[in-house]
This record gives C-alpha cells, structure tokens and sequence, in this order.
C-alpha cells in the first residue's frame, strides 16, 4: 500500500518531504535566497522579513520560488494561490520583486530576490493584499 | 465573531462563463441574484484561460454575417457532436447545445465582445473578452458578486435547497446564505492533478457538494487531455501555447529517440487527429503511450519543433497567433527562437476538460429540488470525447439554469432557517484550523496529483486504476482525518483552504478511478489497455456515481438518444475513432 506522507509519518513522528521528480533534480545544483515581506496583522504589530533557500532552475518564476517555499519550508506563508492563473492572465500575483513591480508567476529568478507586496497599506497577509473594501458588491 | 447571513433568490456558485450567464439569465427573469467567486472577479476558473472558440452551427454563422459554411445546418452540427462523442452524448442536452447557440452568440456580440476571425463552424474570440463582456452586463442589472469566497456546503430542508454556507477566503469568516436555488456552476477539477491546465482554484468542490446534498453524479471516467501543452521551462508549465502553435501552424513532434512517432498510425487518423480538434484525444492518447512506453521527455512529455517547415511562413502564421511572440501574459521570444534555430521544447498531455459531472436533465436540474448545474462542472453534450467548444456549452447551460432557477424560485415557499446545521457545518470546517498538529496539506495534494495525472491519464489499466483507488481510499482513511494547519489564524489561511479542497479533490478522484475501473472498454478519452475496444453491444451506458452512505455505488443508465440510434458491435480503439471521423461531415474547420 503507497501512502503520500503517513507510513514515514508514523515512522519517525516527522515528516517526509515530497517526492523528487526530475524537474525537482535539476534544482538541487544551486541555491538561492529568498527574502519575504512578512505581516500577519491579526498578530504582529509590524512586519518583518524571513529568508528561504529554494534551489534554483533555469527558467523558473518568483511564484515557483514562492511555491516550494509554501509546500516544503514554510506552511505559514501567504502569497495569492487559492485561485489565479500562473500563465501572466489574471494579474492577481502583482507585487514587488527586488523593489520593482511585477507579476510573480511571470518575473523570472536569477539570483538572489526580495519579495513585497505593492503597498503596506492593502496588505491582508505577507504577500496578500485587498483590492476592494466590500466583500460583496452591490 | 462576526456573523453574515445574506438572503437572496438564486445563489450562483462560480466565477466564471457559466456562472456569470446563470446570473444574468436569472436576474433578467427578476430574481434577487448573488454570484460567488472563488478568484477574482471575471478572472477565475478556465474561462479566462480559453482561446477561446465559440462554435455555432455554420448556416447560422453565415447568417451573421461571418465566414460560417452555409451547407452546414443544426442537424448536421448535431449529428456530428454525437458521432464525436462516440454516441454517448445525452442527445436532448446536444439539441439543446445546437438549438442555442446563435442567441448566446449575438447576445456577446451585442455585449460587446471582440472577435478575431470566424471560419467554417466557430468564431474565435478571448476568454478574457468573454468575461468582461459578461461582468458589465451582470453589473448593469444588479447582480450582487462576491469575490475571494469558496462554498463550503449546501443547507437542505426537506430534500429542498434552503441555504448555503461559504468562506470569506481573505477575512476567514464564514459567510451564511438563505437562499431558495442554487446554480452550481464550478467548472472543472483540474487541481487534482499535476502538472495541468487550470486556473489554481478549480479544485471541484461544487460536483462534490452537489454529490453529497443528493445529485448523482455520472461519466466521470471521461476526461480531456490537451495535447501539445508547454512543460518547460517552469514559468510556462500548463500554457496551451505550443498546443495552439501546432494546431494552426503545424511543426513536428518526436519522441525522446527523435522518431516523429505519429507516422506509425493511419494516415486518415493522424491527418484529422492533427489538424482538427480530434488533436486532444489522439494525439494525447499517441503522445502517453510513448511516454509509457519509456521514449518520453525528462519532465514525462514529447518534443515539439519546426520539423521540416521553413521559418518564414512558420513565423508569419505564429505572429497571427502571437504578436511579437506575446501570448496574454506571456513573453514568448525564446520559445520563437528555440523553434527559429531548429530546436525543440517539452509538451505533454495534461488535463483540460471534465466531460462528465453532475447529472442534470435538459432543463438542468439536478435530483435536488432548487439546485442545478451549469458547464463543465454537468454532464454535458459531449458523451466521452469534446470537439466542439465548451465554451458555447458553458453558456447555453448557464442562460437556461439560472432562467429555470429564477422561475423555480418564483414560486418557492419562504425558506426556514435552521441555525443547527450551519453551525455544525461550521464545526466540520473548522477541523484542520483547530487540530494541533498533523499532516500538511499541500503535501498530500502534490504526491495525490502526480499519481492521478499517471493512474488516470488517457492511457489507463485494471490493475493500475485498482492500485490508484486503494491509495486514494488509503489518503481518505488514514490521511485527511490528519491535516492541519502550521498557523492557526483565520486571515487568508491557504492550508486550510487547501485542506478543505483537498476533501473534494480525493472524492472526485476516486469517484472517477472507480468509474474508469468499472467501464471495461475504451471509448472516447478512456483508453484501457486491458480492454482495447469499443464495446457497443454492452457499453452504451453512462457510468453513474450514487451515494451510498459515505461510501460510493458505482451504477449504469442508458445512453439518453433522440434521432441517432448507435450501431451494435465490438470494435478496435483506433478503428473506432477512424469511423468516428469518418463519419463527420464535410463542413471543415477544427470542429
């Protein structure tokens, strides 16, 4: 019987990281730093920043960056995800990379990034931020 | 903690084409009409990620005024849906599709879409044009929207459609409707797998809601692979780029070996599988068997290139397509370079259509009094293979369900309010937020996704669709009772929205893997290896997911027919899909 993560889980009480596919292999060779605007408002009275190392791929994105943050280092990470296109459509992902603004699932990585989102005043959480006051329209 | 309730006529579950042609069609009747949106507005689920082709029987389209074929009529267009379907189409819903289709047409154009070109059969247009035009006419008459927000459950009294429970995704508080119709509208399940072709919200949770308030569910076995679809680099991975390129402007593709590995097929089969959109079914159906076969891409995938096509027309025709090489968002300069120089990029077959869903007859109600559905999240026109466009489907499904709603509201009783069963659905959500600690679920979703995209791909087998739902039977048992959030705050936390998808991403595929299992035959974009034939003599028959308890009864119903009766007999996989062709008209086009 094939479990995703239980058996290992039960094993040794911690958790396995996800299976290697080869897209992931090529990532191993070179590592970069990622540092991230950090702000959780219902907790923090000010924002920080935390920093990841993801392994690098030729013609990878921000938002895959911020993806291997998410399902492998970080769980507690908010970045626009639960919905959005990936492909530069939607525009939902817009946020500031090294202080420029850009679409994160469109913005290659080249080396070392800092991730923000546009403005300190919309923020709903880390990366996340409100576009509309109301939640539903009328 | 604060707390909503919203009363309306009609709610509509879905942000995109279906969703948003149910809402105008119910408001238009002068139903109070709140829409939900699980993305942002107009720019969540597929629709804004299509083409988009509208297909429209070819006499209407001339009739219009476009290049439409005037030798093509309603019934031609009808009679070759069926025959592309392998005749497991619900003939009333394909009347339906044929019938409509020129009104939901005009009414786009009156609302202000943009049209790029027309031919034979279809207009093309932009998803994205689509669902602007459709926001300003939901805006323009009243439609209440709600953005960012997921259903969660439906509240039933009596068997009927009382109410609704959802999440605000962004604030993390609940949100309660009293409502008298539902409109389920939520599109496909693409999240299921990895890599795929969807938006990152479409995960299903509508089919399954709608399973478990009552409404069977059916054809799940059937499932659409696009062919030719970007694997590489990362940025691009699920673009239909390539798919389009090779569609319009032709190219070569080869297996890791070099072999251009479609010389091996009938010439007929491989001239309309290429250039018609019987490209989805086989050359995703040639493309995966290379690939299983161990002559595959590193990322699982084929190799796409210019092949022998000079440079010069190749370009001009992809800068129709792509000017300048900007495809939406995309820049895609160095994929017009890599083709220029004779190399090739990575494509795969990743999923792209459900044609099957929640069942709902020909005025789309489904088994529950007050809920309907609408688009890809229904059992559709398509029978087990799509060619014509989903796009028409989506909204002639969603004009007639939310105009049916509205009325059915209209003379609805008043709804009653049960507070019990919002809070104990509340209490059921609530679950991965409070449980200490556990399983991460964006962990369980990726290692489930890998192994659906290859258990339940276009090729399958007994033995590997039986080990595929033990391990998805295993995840239900041992591992979701188990997830759990690292934060425990409400604001946009993605784990728990996660976790909750990943409750209706484990029961849709094990509904559809159990389906796939029990249909013993190939037909449409359901291959078995294990039984490589079209079995008319015992297969004309929808596969039916019942509830049974928590559990599933996989069951069977005849195929639904009006004016075409299917032929008897066994026939070989690509034999079948040769006659299908062969019985097609001569309209052209790619539909």
């Amino acid at each position: 019987m094939e479990y995703c993560l239980g058996n290992k889980h039960k094993r040794d009480g911690k958790m396995e990281k996800n299976r290697t596919t080869p897209r992931e292999k090529n990532m191993t060779q070179k590592k970069i730093t990622v540092k991230v605007f950090r702000f959780d408002p219902s907790v923090d009275t000010e924002p920080h920043y935390a920093t990841y190392e993801v392994p690098f791929s030729n013609g990878m994105s921000v938002m895959n960056a911020l993806d291997y943050i998410y399902q492998n280092l970080d769980g507690t990470l908010a970045y626009y995800d639960h919905a959005g296109c990936s492909l530069g459509i939607c525009a939902r992902c817009t946020g500031k990379i090294n202080g420029k603004a850009g679409l994160f699932c469109q913005t290659p990585v080249e080396g070392d990034t800092c991730l923000e989102p546009l403005s300190l005043s919309k923020v709903v959480k880390d990366l996340v931020a409100t576009r509309r006051g109301e939640s539903v329209e009328d | 903690m604060k707390q909503e309730t919203i009363e309306t006529d009609v709610l509509i579950i879905g942000g995109g084409g279906a969703g948003f042609r149910a809402a105008i069609g119910a408001r238009e009747k002068g139903a109070e009409v709140v829409l939900l949106s699980k993305g942002p507005l107009a720019r969540c689920g597929a629709t804004p990620m299509a083409g988009a082709d509208f297909t429209v029987d070819g006499l209407s389209l001339s009739q219009m005024g476009f290049d439409g074929e005037p030798r093509d009529s309603k019934e031609t267009f009808f009679s070759d849906i069926v025959h592309q379907g392998y005749y497991m189409n619900n003939q009333k819903l394909v009347e339906q599709y044929v019938r409509a289709a020129p009104d939901r047409l005009k009414e786009l154009i009156a609302w202000g879409i943009k049209i790029i070109h027309s031919e034979e059969r279809a207009i093309f247009t932009s998803g994205v044009s689509i669902m602007d035009a459709l926001l300003r006419r939901a805006r323009s008459i009243g439609v209440r929207m709600a953005e960012d927000v997921m259903l969660l459950d439906l509240v039933t009294g009596g068997g009927k459609i009382e109410g609704a429970l959802a999440l605000d995704i962004k604030s993390g508080e609940f949100i309660r409707f009293k409502t008298k119709a539902v409109v389920m509208a939520t599109g496909g399940w693409h999240k299921a797998f990895w890599p795929n072709t969807g938006m990152r919200d479409l995960s299903g949770e509508g089919v399954v809601i709608a399973h478990r308030a009552g409404a069977d569910i059916g054809n799940m076995e059937f499932i659409t692979f696009a062919c030719n679809v970007l694997l590489s680099p990362m940025k691009w991975l699920g673009s239909i780029a390539t798919y389009m390129l090779h569609t319009t402007v032709g190219g070569e593709l080869t297996n890791q070996r070099g072999e251009a590995f479609l010389d091996k097929y009938d010439p007929y089969v491989v001239q309309k599988g290429t250039t018609m959109e019987w490209n989805k079914s086989f050359i995703s159906f040639a493309a995966t068997k290379e690939v299983r076969e161990g002559r595959g891409s590193p990322n699982g995938g084929i190799c796409y290139g210019r092949g022998r096509a000079d440079w010069e027309p190749f370009e001009f025709v992809a800068g129709i397509l792509f000017p300048n090489w900007k495809y939406k968002g995309l820049d895609l300069s160095e994929l017009g370079e890599k083709l220029k120089s004779g190399e090739t990029v990575e494509v795969g077959s990743l999923v792209e259509y459900f044609d099957g869903g929640i069942v709902v007859n020909e005025r789309f109600e489904t088994a529950v009094p007050g809920l309907y559905a609408a688009g890809e999240c229904a059992l559709g026109p398509f029978g087990s293979n799509r060619i014509a466009a989903a796009i028409t489907e989506m909204l002639v499904h969603g004009a007639d369900a939310g105009e049916n709603a509205a009325a059915y509201a209209a003379a609805a009783d008043a709804r009653k309010t049960d507070a019990a069963a919002f809070d104990e659905k509340e209490e059921a959500a609530l679950r991965p937020l409070v449980r200490p600690k556990g399983l991460r679920p964006a962990q369980v979703r990726r290692c489930i996704q890998e192994k659906a995209h290859k258990h339940l791909g276009p090729i399958r087998n007994g033995r590997e669709l039986q080990a595929f739902v033990d391990f998805v039977s295993a995840i239900k048992r041992d591992e979701l009772p188990q997830t759990a959030t690292s934060s425990k705050g409400r604001m946009y936390n993605k784990e728990w929205v996660d976790a909750l998808e990943l409750e209706s991403i484990v029961h849709l595929l094990e509904a559809a893997a159990r389906s796939a299992l029990f249909r013993t035959e190939s037909r449409g974009v359901h291959y078995r290896e294990d039984h490589p034939y079209t079995d008319n003599d015992n297969w004309l028959y929808e596969s039916l997911v019942k509830m049974s308890g928590d559990d599933f009864e996989i069951t069977k119903r005849p195929v639904t027919c009006t004016t075409i009766t299917p032929p008897r007999g066994v026939v070989s996989y690509l034999d079948m899909m040769k006659k299908m062709m062969e019985a097609h008209s001569d309209v052209g086009g790619h539909h």
